[in-house]
């Protein structure tokens, strides 16, 4: 085999306009059509048979093809376009979409319909988050493929021949041997496949991946990557690779034992990153890295900088790499990894340990059980292996209850009543505040209630058996995973457009109703005309220093004030599944879509426009700099949030740069996370770089920008995108 | 009179800091790059580049005029009122120096208290001249010394023995310029002679108090100084680290909103290689610390 440099070009692009041997399966569209067949076709049959036997026919169908270049060498045909949604399938698109629809419409008529009318006016994004998974993957891989096969049918036979089983139970199981079986038969005409080309060690892995569970480095690399294909062709998004460093560490040393050197285990992990970065998934695949043990003592050892110094050397944004920062980690790790990001490397989120387990503390799990959390998605922490978090089912924009609250519960843009009916003539700062919280509450309360009843229908929207039967619970119990048998079942809500929210409030106060520029009608008639023949207020508004973001007294305040109720309200609420809930802040993009149906705020915003993003301040207020920026999310009680509440940084190089400015640069990441900040991520990049990648994309193909919890190529991104990064370097220079 | 007061500062000695900029220099450094530094002062900038002609400040003062639907700012009909600065939606003007107070200032500084402490870093008085306002330094001093936080003062060294006597007491770190040794060579590039300025830092040695020496390199106006600021920097025992400024020209724009000359129009920023050789040249003479800025 050629060395990875000279087999790189032919593996980073290999989704790309991948062409498959046609001989190998049926096209995607002739599936796509079957698939439509059996969604439509009247069955006796339980959804989770119906969709097991979906599944293996799409299994036993679908189209492969071998890259000689890789040692993960086989490609599956989804019909998948990989330049976006990974989970834009055959499956999706004709077996899972239509489903849900269906299920809601059927179960949930009156809640769904009101659902969409608060998505449709850009209250809330909703769905059932299939896309945000763990799997156990220490369970996995002490199994391997055919072991959860074996445990599956034990686990029947045991209940079968127990007197309390149920047949919900057996036909679980059954949906699993199913896919089981199914995932072995693809593995063999993978295996017989692969003989034709010169893949002598990729045969024989998957020879072994048949009937054994992974026991190299190499097969665990390859065993993972399928089982995310695996996940992945059933609706699921396997999202992190888990804690890889100490996952792997037993297979590096065996191999090391075995005589492989670590130069040749460092080639193989050079191969498995870019195959990520070659599949190009949206939102991308993290993994996490070092943290904390029981003890408090680092977990970070040698496969830990290997994997740094690897991935620093690739030059890649994907996989992206989630690093848990707590007082005792190896200073060389922070120091690269900031190394890294004021590189332009900037795929790395470091969260902090302290401010996890404090987080899990307040929603009732110890220490014993979180202190083996992994980051899910983007920063929202899991505890692999017992708990479901449902991380991202509803993200609500709370700049619509400004509007609510200024014009008694009507959407402005569209005049539908959507919030509740509050009275329009209101004498006081804090009467207003009181009826914007109660506008939150009563939107929250009905999205969460529906969210929840929705959560009854999982398993007959979508089953999972591949998801589930990573856990041993749910093969033990013979329950899919959305039935509930974990340790912890638990369910989250983001909130975001914080700093829009919290600067439109302290507009209201100091112009309204402190100094009584505008009276609360006329606010009202700007916001409805979009500043039309208010300019004037408009532009004074925005100019007006007292933001959030900036460690001032007033808007801090009104922010905390707003992070609290929510605390104090929905923090750890029981759920009826068993489970609690779980808060977050982030947004990721869809400050965007939801700014597109909000109307003019009294921070000054326009309609239509953007509102903030994650817990930044509105783009290009943050003028006090990074330290005060800092200093006003350190306010929140992060140990309310933690789903997440990540601090997005754009820093100017000049303020990173030299030997000094590294120093400083760890200096100020450490004394953010040791005074309780959650995670950061961030972006060392100025203004007159963006506006010249803007203009010419050509010269700038490779530049990075970390975009929420993930990063994108900037010239990928749409003009929109782009001006927010440009607006957000204003303030950094 | 403050002009600027900025947090997160890395190049102003250890750690973190925040730089506080009094305003009012005696010295005229040809390339300096804090032109609103120089007046004692306050005063007006307007940047025509930013402006758009939108006219929202007509009507509001004399000074803002429209002709032929084009803006224009009469600078001597400003009399700092302030309104524009509020209203201008482009940010063209800019209004440079603010009465502060002691408590006012310190207030503004220990906001970062937890940077500074945690990085070893600190406050810089800086400018300007800050020993120009040696008596509003002090009083600051005097409050942030309360709360334990590290200062260094920038200063030129362009002032009376007596004066840095009543700064020494609160001083953690000392960071001196040295333009020029030759004295013809100071006086052509700052306006005033290097005597006072040498004798300063000879002083501020003999009392063992740290002091970062920075050499700013301007092609054509101090480049020949390398060997004599090493050879002097060489025997002094205080110096922690020698730093090496290189010239740069980002500051021509904001001359042009104080409607001043840009003196050194020709100049070209010298390249990292030059600076590189430099050093070496620096380090050859005897002064191991040299580093570049």
């Amino acid at each position: 085999m050629k060395t990875f440099i000279e087999n790189r070009k032919h593996i980073e692009n290999e989704f790309e306009n991948a062409v498959f041997d046609t001989s190998t399966g049926l096209d995607a569209d002739i599936m796509y059509e079957k698939f439509k067949e059996i969604q439509d076709a009247p069955t006796d049959e339980s959804r989770q048979i119906v969709y097991a036997n979906a599944y293996s026919y799409l299994l036993d169908n679908v189209q492969l093809e071998i890259n000689e270049h890789t040692p993960f060498s086989v490609k599956i045909n989804l019909g998948i376009d990989y330049s976006y949604f990974a989970t834009e399938s055959i499956f999706q698109n004709a077996l899972f979409s239509s489903q849900v629809k269906k299920i809601l419409n059927e179960k949930l008529p009156e809640e769904y319909t009101k659902m969409k009318k608060l998505a449709d006016v850009g209250l809330d994004w909703m769905c059932v988050d299939f896309t945000h998974t763990v799997p156990n993957w220490s369970y996995l891989l002490k199994c391997g493929f055919s072991g959860i096969l074996k445990n599956a049918q034990a686990s029947k036979e045991k209940l079968l021949s127990s007197k309390n089983h149920n047949e919900k139970q057996i036909v679980f199981l059954d949906s699993v041997i199913i896919c089981y079986n199914a995932i072995l038969r693809l593995l063999n005409r993978i295996y017989i496949y692969s003989l034709k080309f010169n893949v002598p060690e990729f045969s024989k892995c998957i020879k072994n991946l048949m009937t054994n569970p992974p026991e190299t480095l190499y097969e665990v690399m390859q065993f993972s990557i399928l089982y995310l294909y695996f996940e992945e062709i059933g609706i699921e998004r396997g999202r992190t690779l888990g804690h890889i460093d100490r996952l792997y560490l037993p297979y590096f040393e065996n191999d090391i034992k075995s005589g492989k050197t670590e130069a040749e285990l460092k080639e193989l992990f050079r191969y498995f990153f870019i195959h990520f970065t070659a599949a190009k998934r949206y939102a991308e695949q993290p993994f996490t890295m070092c943290g904390s043990d029981k003890d408090g003592n680092d977990m970070t050892n040698k496969l830990s900088h290997l994997i740094l110094n690897t991935y620093d050397e690739l030059n890649i944004y994907n996989p992206k790499i989630q690093i848990r920062y707590h007082k005792n980690l190896d200073g060389e790790i922070l120091k690269k990894a900031l190394s890294m990001i004021r590189g332009g490397h900037s795929s790395i989120c470091i969260v902090n340990d302290e401010a996890v387990f404090e987080g899990y503390k307040k929603i009732g799990i110890p220490k014993e059980d979180s202190q083996n959390y992994v980051l899910l998605g983007c920063y929202e922490p899991i505890i692999i292996g017992l708990e479901e978090g449902e991380i991202a089912p509803l993200r609500f924009n709370m700049v619509k209850c400004i509007e609510f609250a200024i014009n008694g519960g009507r959407d402005i843009l569209t005049d539908r009543q959507i919030g509740y009916e509050s009275k329009l003539e209101i004498k006081s700062f804090d009467e207003f505040f009181d009826i914007f919280l109660k506008q939150l509450d009563y939107c929250t309360d009905f999205a969460l209630d529906f969210i929840e009843k929705q959560g009854d229908y999982s398993t007959l929207m979508n089953p999972s058996p591949i998801y589930s039967s990573s856990f041993s619970e749910c093969i033990e119990k013979g329950m899919d995973v959305h039935e509930y048998p974990l340790k912890y079942n638990n369910l989250s809500l983001k909130h975001h457009g914080l700093a829009t929210t919290v600067d439109s409030l302290t507009a209201i106060k100091k112009y309204v109703f402190d100094s009584k520029e505008i009276s609360l009608e006329d606010m009202r008639k700007a916001l409805l005309q979009d500043w039309k023949g208010f300019n004037d207020l408009q532009n004074k508004i925005i100019r007006d220093k007292e933001k959030y973001g900036n460690n001032l007294t007033t808007p801090d305040k009104i922010m905390t004030d707003i992070t609290n109720h929510l605390a104090d309200r929905y923090c750890g609420r029981k759920l009826k599944r068993g489970g609690v809930l779980r808060l977050g802040l982030d947004s990721v993009y869809h400050c965007i879509a939801h700014g597109e149906k909000t109307s003019a705020t009294p921070d000054g915003r326009n309609a239509k426009k953007p509102v903030s993003k994650n817990l930044c301040a509105s783009n290009g207020m943050d003028r006090g700099g990074i330290t005060a920026y800092m200093q006003s999310v350190l306010k929140i009680d992060s140990a309310s949030y933690v789903n997440g509440v990540p601090f997005d940084f754009i820093l100017h190089p000049s303020a990173v740069e030299g030997e000094k400015g590294l120093a400083d640069f760890i200096s100020l990441i450490k004394i953010f996370i040791n005074n309780g900040g959650f995670a950061i991520q961030g972006n060392v990049v100025n203004k007159e770089t963006l506006m010249d990648a803007q203009r010419n994309p050509e010269k700038y193909s490779t530049l990075q920008v970390r975009v929420c919890g993930w990063n994108e190529y900037f010239v990928k991104l749409s003009k929109v995108k782009q001006d927010m990064f440009i607006k957000q370097c204003e303030v950094s220079g | 009179m403050i002009f600027a007061i900025k947090p997160f500062e890395i190049h102003d000695g250890d750690g973190i800091r925040t730089t506080v900029f009094f305003k009012g220099c005696p010295l005229r450094c040809k390339w300096c790059h804090n032109p609103e530094s120089l007046s004692f002062e306050k005063e007006i900038l307007f940047d025509n580049e930013l402006c758009t002609s939108c006219l929202s400040c007509i009507g509001i003062c004399n000074a803002n005029i429209a002709k032929d639907g084009k803006h224009i700012f009469i600078k001597e009909n400003c009399t700092l009122c302030g309104k524009c600065e509020a209203l201008c939606p482009n940010n063209a003007f800019d209004i440079s120096g603010k009465e502060m107070s002691a408590e006012e200032i310190a207030d503004a500084v220990l906001k970062d208290e937890i940077f500074m402490k945690g990085s070893g870093g600190g406050v810089t008085f800086s400018g300007g001249e800050p020993l120009m306002q040696v008596d509003l330094c002090i009083e600051t001093a005097r409050i942030l010394k309360k709360h334990g936080i590290n200062i260094a003062v920038d200063t030129s060294g362009f002032v009376k023995k007596e004066t840095l006597d009543k700064i020494i007491p609160y001083t953690d770190t000392f960071l001196f310029d040295i333009k020029a040794i030759d004295d013809d060579v100071h006086i052509k590039c700052t306006g005033v002679s290097n005597n006072q300025i040498l004798e300063n830092i000879k002083y501020i040695d003999s009392l063992s108090i740290p002091m970062e020496i920075r050499y700013p390199y301007i092609p054509a106006m101090n480049e020949g100084e390398a060997e004599k600021i090493a050879e002097f920097v060489k025997n002094l025992k205080s110096v922690k680290v020698m730093r090496i400024l290189p010239y740069h020209n980002y500051a021509e724009r904001k001359y042009n909103t104080l409607g001043l000359n840009y003196p050194l129009p020709h100049i070209v920023p010298p390249t990292k290689e030059e600076i590189s050789g430099v050093i070496e040249k620096i380090k050859h003479s005897g002064v191991k610390n040299a580093i570049p800025y």
